[in-house]
């Protein structure tokens, strides 16, 4: 085989990051005459065999062992490696998890093979591939080359392909047999569990709407809240609103507030004063609403708009909702 | 109990990031270097573990030309016991698979019960060498680390999940595990601390002592993405500007 | 006799205790220093900063009480020594016997005043609110001390002007003591042998109640009698309020870096204790205290009073007290909630300096504790990092020079004078703002200037003025050497802050340096015809003294010639708390960079004050209070009939010229 995507389970069913490391295979799959093969590790291998198996990959291998059936990074490091000294592809594809940070780095240690992560997109130059990465937290790109040419290990960022883009066909299904004692395993865990979040911890939030002192009354809030619900967004605010007592300080984000780094940051009547932008210019989109132009939010937005924010976010929501 | 701390100076969150001539890294004369921020949390956790056991030593090691020495230091002044300093001037990213086994060669003698890393580096962000370290090591290894509890022959620690789950998960000793940020409130050294510092030994390891041939992967160009911040201001009338707005976060931001 | 050795004990203790401190007051200087004490004590001028009533009041009290002491020291030899009179017959007798009447009937008014103030009409200004920590000693001792003292004076006043009138009674009216003879009427029914007797008895009873009194007073606040003038003669030189000696951290003997118990504190803070007279004045003034945290700078010197009272007997011998400060003198929370106005220091009548109090406290908290607000060790890291507080890449510390052809010391290698940007200067939009106004005025003044640009990094005020001690050392350490390779000795500067620090705190650190403000330097530029602002502003100013510029620096005017100069209908309006006794913004002391939720902002109360002049502008002098008013602004919702200006701009707008805004 030449390329290996190795696959992840999810919620019993194929992970999304999964489905579009195989579109990331199947990108390059065919004008470079390469094949494709996908491998099940031990949890819900039935169920993701039989999802892939109308993909147009060459075949699914699935590794069952009584040592796989829950996730351990001694377990499935052992087991890809197993499987990459058996069928020697030169490249293996993944989806950037939580649980391949956890076990891929081992496999690359393993085989001695580097393993280049959290690839935005790839490209052919000449005789070798190109990844594209970013570096200092995404403010800088690179571009990466493997300087090995038997096999290299790769993984991709959330949404660098689109599952849209699947390409179906027919794939066969073919057991691979491990090897594993219990003493190569040598952690154990207990079962997860989900957090109560007490207090707003903004700094881990991925969609934030923020709202200042444009909201003029303490009872204009409430617009502001629905369209953060509409959107399933964490609220918060820069100073003013705080100090005005409309809402908790949890919920400040500034130079004396929290700092934050979302997905999508929506500034709704903040005037990007320095002590509130500190806190949020490492949001990665940035859209802002305030009635004037000159505001310096706007030298930091990535989408901008000059209007009222009591007339703009009902509207907003509305169509969200509808 | 001997925990080794590795920890990485890079460039702040705020520095300057200007690209070198060659395009293959960044000028390192405009940049602000730092101690890399899950780096900090990872001394943390070792040193609050030293210092609830009694005793035992945490060893701070940092890789890289003599500017590192400061968080080295810095290390020792928030409660290090001693350092080492991997001193090289070789410049540009560099490859974890290499590095790691550059540690394993100038660390293999320490026999470190615990090695603590931060999850990634605030440069290069491959998030990988404290665990391949542990491999080489015959350590086992976690990542994504928000919580330890250290026992006689164990070490348990929490592992951060998607979606706001989490799991317990016990390690054999010794172990290699990198720490995510947050979990703990890094300290600041006190007065006492950083007078103390200047006494602590700093080991500084020439190349010959560590250094190995070959890099696994490496980076042809450092770019600024073409993407540069350019406000589109969207106009017209409050029923244009909403459709644009839901435009935006379907097809572009990608939230709805 | 057992008067004498008991006070001899008493008041040896009391001195014994302030010799434990640290920094060892320099008792033949202090002794030298006698006008200065003999000034305070007769002229009374330092209670006539506030309450100016109270103050004439306590002035008669006072000046009645020195009179006193010459009273009882003719008592006594009138009592011992037969037929001793003093100057009976002559005119000096006469002036004397006068102002003895007098003085005794404006005395006991004044005292009964002060009494009622306390314990009748309740005062709420003796009063110090929850939640400033007041040591149970104090409460009840403050009280049972007031009481005390009053009754003292009213009755050691009262015997004996009640002895005079028998004397009266018994040798004949006195037309030079028309109280007495007054009184004496009372008496005249009373048989000879009564009337010596009772002279008698009231002598003892006057001079017997100082002798009871005299081992007293070091328990009393009456000691401000004589630690007030003391406390003045045994000063510490300062080069500015909140500028303390620097630390030597090569010393390997110094142990304890600030103070965290009693004997840490330096002499002079212990003086200050036994000079306090318990008036609150510097709690009134305080602005942490007025808008509700737990800081009363009154409340400091009075739980340290009463902790050294308590403690007397240990501390005067030498032993070891080991009760943190923390606990029983000021929360922590309250050395945080300082922000180093210097307004306790201004208006204490008896010299004491609570502010400096904090500022050795938070050295302990900082460097020996380790323990001060989470945003006060980002701003320490950002300062490290990144030489800000902002924590912004120091390569941007030129884009306020954007489309202007500011020059830099780099290129131009030398220049009459540095023109020193600052952090907010450089990283804050209307701090940006206020740089562009500046360089455009000394451009069009043809002045040789220069700035550091990007090699500037933060002068270390606000970590020093945290407690910070080593990182400011760091820092200056840093700023000194690129003074001294480009041999600057003249520096501009927008920011008090950084002139409080680059002028006074660097010279401890032994470089000495010629810093004046941009209201000083612009000003002397008007008078020196280099350049002439128009008077063009046609509505009312109103000026917010900065704390820095004002009473760390003792400039009030020139930033109010500067307004007066480009004022054509408009008028400079003064709020009530000016010049002096300006009231802070909120953002000294370190205060700019982390909260203190408790109580209200104390920038919403100075706004509330600049909007009820009713003027359309606030001017500032300061990028600090620039901030803080603009935000007071908003949040009183004032954003579209008033605005808040740098005196530059109001300058630059003089000059007809438009600010050029840098490009979005």
């Amino acid at each position: 085989m030449d390329i290996l995507v190795v696959l992840e389970s999810k919620n019993g069913s194929l992970h999304r990051m999964s489905r579009e490391a195989i579109v990331g295979a199947q990108s390059i799959a065919a004008e470079n005459g390469l094949s494709i093969s996908a491998l099940a590790i031990g949890i819900d291998t039935d169920q993701i065999a039989s999802s892939v198996s109308g993909m147009n990959l060459d075949e699914v291998l699935v590794a069952n062992h009584n040592l796989l059936s829950t996730y351990s990074a001694d377990g499935f490091a052992e087991c890809v490696k197993q499987v990459i000294e058996k069928e020697n592809p030169s490249l293996v594809f993944v989806g950037h998890t939580y649980q391949t940070r956890d076990y891929f780095p081992k496999v690359s240690a393993r085989i001695d093979k580097p393993f280049i992560p959290d690839v935005v997109s790839l490209m052919k130059e000449g005789d070798f591939f190109v990844f594209t990465k970013t570096v200092y937290n995404g403010k800088l790109g690179s571009k990466v080359v493997s300087n090995d040419s038997e096999c290299t290990l790769i993984s991709f960022q959330a949404a660098a392909f689109s599952e849209e883009n699947i390409e179906s066909g027919s794939a066969s299904t073919r057991s691979f047999d491990i090897e594993l004692e219990s003493s190569q395993v040598r952690t154990s865990s207990e079962a997860p569990i989900q957090e109560e979040v007490s207090g707003i911890d903004l700094s881990s939030a991925d969609l934030i709407v923020s709202v200042g002192r444009g909201i003029e009354k303490e009872n204009n809030l409430q617009i502001v809240k629905d369209l953060a619900s509409a959107i399933n967004g964490e609220l918060a605010s820069s100073r003013p609103v705080v100090d005005a007592g409309w809402l908790p300080s949890s919920h400040q984000v500034g130079s004396s507030g929290q700092s934050v780094s979302p997905n999508l940051y929506i500034a709704l009547g903040i005037s990007g004063a320095i002590q509130h932008v500190v806190g949020m210019k490492g949001s990665k989109n940035i859209i802002a609403i305030n009635k004037d132009a000159d505001a310096p939010i706007f030298e930091i937005a990535d989408y901008g708009v000059v209007g009222n924010i009591l007339e703009i976010v009902p509207k907003l929501t509305e169509a969200i909702n509808g | 109990m001997k925990i080794g701390v590795l920890i990485k100076q890079v460039p702040g969150a705020e520095s300057a990031l200007p690209i070198n001539d060659n395009e293959t890294g960044i000028q390192e004369d405009q940049a602000s270097f730092l101690m890399n921020e899950s780096d900090s949390y990872a001394l943390e956790e070792a040193q609050k573990i030293i210092e609830s056991r009694g005793n035992g030593e945490v060893v701070a090691i940092s890789l890289g030309p003599d500017r590192v020495q400061k968080i080295i230091r810095e290390a020792l002044a928030k409660g290090a016991d001693r350092g080492i300093h991997l001193q090289t001037d070789a410049k540009g990213l560099a490859d974890p698979l290499t590095l790691a086994k550059q540690f394993a060669k100038a660390l293999e003698s320490e026999q470190f019960d615990l090695i603590f890393s931060g999850l990634q580096s605030d440069d290069s962000g491959m998030g990988q060498t404290g665990i391949i370290l542990g491999e080489l090591l015959n350590m086992s290894t976690a990542s994504l680390v928000v919580g330890t509890e250290l026992s006689e022959n164990t070490l348990k620690v929490k592992r951060e999940l998607e979606a706001g789950w989490s799991q317990w998960v016990t390690l054999t000793l010794p172990a290699s595990i990198s720490i995510q940020s947050g979990l703990n409130q890094p300290r600041y050294p006190s007065l006492k601390g950083i007078m103390g510092a200047k006494k602590k030994e700093l080991k500084i390891l020439s190349e010959s002592e560590f250094y190995i041939d070959g890099k696994k992967q490496s980076i042809q160009k450092v770019f600024v993405p073409k993407t540069n911040k350019k406000t589109e201001m969207i106009e017209g009338e409050p029923d244009t500007i909403v459709a644009r707005l839901v435009d935006v976060l379907k097809n572009e931001v990608k939230v709805l | 006799m057992g008067s004498t050795g008991l006070a001899w004990k008493n008041f040896g203790k009391m001195f014994k205790a302030i010799g434990r401190g640290s920094r060892p007051i320099q008792w033949k200087e202090t002794i030298r220093n006698w006008p200065k004490g003999l000034a305070v004590f007769l002229g009374q001028q330092t209670l006539f900063k506030t309450r100016p009533i109270v103050g004439g009041i306590h002035a008669i009290v006072a000046w009645g009480f020195s009179f006193y002491i010459a009273v009882n020291i003719i008592d006594v030899l009138y009592g011992f020594i037969p037929g001793f009179h003093f100057f009976h017959e002559q005119w000096i007798g006469k002036l004397y016997r006068i102002f003895v009447d007098l003085f005794s009937i404006f005395v006991i008014i004044g005292v009964k005043y002060f009494v009622a103030r306390r314990f009748i009409s309740n005062d709420p200004k003796l009063k110090t609110n929850d939640p400033v920590l007041v040591s149970e000693a104090a409460r009840t001792g403050m009280k049972k001390d007031s009481f005390i003292v009053g009754m003292f004076i009213l009755m050691h006043i009262g015997f004996r002007f009640v002895g005079a009138s028998f004397e009266i009674a018994g040798h004949g009216p006195d037309p030079f003591q028309p109280g007495a003879n007054l009184l004496a009427w009372l008496w005249q029914s009373f048989d000879p042998v009564t009337i010596i007797y009772m002279e008698h008895v009231c002598w003892w009873l006057a001079l017997g109640l100082i002798l009871a009194f005299i081992p007293y007073f070091p328990y009393s606040k009456h000691a401000h009698l004589f630690m007030g003038p003391l406390n003045y003669m045994a000063r510490e030189e300062r080069r500015s309020p909140a500028v303390l000696e620097s630390i030597d951290f090569e010393d390997d003997d110094i142990e304890q870096f600030g103070s965290s118990r009693l004997e840490h504190l330096t002499q002079s803070q212990i003086l200050d204790a036994y000079a306090c007279i318990m008036c609150s004045r510097c709690q009134d003034a305080c602005p942490a205290y007025s808008t509700g945290k737990e800081l009363s700078p009154s409340a400091i010197e009075i739980n340290k009073r009463y902790y050294l009272n308590e403690h007397l007997n240990d501390f005067s011998i030498g032993k070891e007290l080991d009760d943190p400060i923390t606990k029983w003198m000021l929360t922590e929370e309250a050395a945080w909630s300082c922000t180093t106005c210097g307004f306790c220091v201004e208006v204490c009548p008896v010299g004491n300096e609570p502010m400096v109090d904090i500022l050795r406290i938070r050295q302990d908290l900082v460097m020996m504790e380790s323990r001060f607000p989470e945003d006060a060790m980002d701003a320490f890291n950002k300062m490290e990092n990144y030489g800000n507080p902002w924590g912004l890449s120091p390569q941007e510390r030129e884009a306020w020079m954007e489309g202007l052809n500011v020059p830099l010391m780099r290129e131009k290698k030398t220049a009459d004078v540095l023109y020193w940007a600052g952090c907010s200067g450089a990283y804050d939009n209307r701090g940006k703002d206020i740089s562009r106004a500046v360089s455009q005025i000394l451009d069009k003044a043809g002045v040789d200037y220069a700035c550091l640009g990007n090699e500037e990094i933060c002068t270390g005020d606000s970590a020093r003025r945290i407690g910070n001690e080593y990182l400011f050392q760091m820092m200056a350490m840093q700023n000194i050497e690129k003074f001294e390779e480009y041999g600057i000795k003249k520096i501009v500067t927008q920011c008090p802050h950084c002139l409080t620090t680059l002028k006074h705190d660097y010279a401890e650190l032994g470089i000495e340096l010629d810093v004046v403000h941009h209201s000083q330097y612009i000003n002397d530029l008007v008078k020196e015809g280099k350049i002439s602002p128009q008077p063009s502003v046609t509505e009312d100013v109103t000026y917010h003294d900065a704390c820095y510029l004002g009473r760390h620096n003792g400039e009030y005017d020139a930033p109010r010639e500067l307004i007066q100069s480009v004022l054509s209908e408009g008028k400079l309006i003064e709020m009530e708390r000016n010049k002096e006794s300006g009231f802070c913004c909120g953002a000294g002391g370190g205060n700019m960079w982390y909260e203190i939720n408790t109580g209200d902002r104390i920038n919403h109360e100075r706004f509330k004050e600049a909007a009820n002049t009713k003027a359309s502008t606030v001017a500032t002098a300061c990028n600090f209070c620039n901030i803080m008013m603009e935000d007071g602004l908003k949040v009183t919702g004032h954003e579209d009939n008033m605005v808040v200006k740098d005196v530059a701009e109001l300058v630059l707008e003089g000059l007809n010229e438009k600010q050029i805004n840098h490009s979005s």
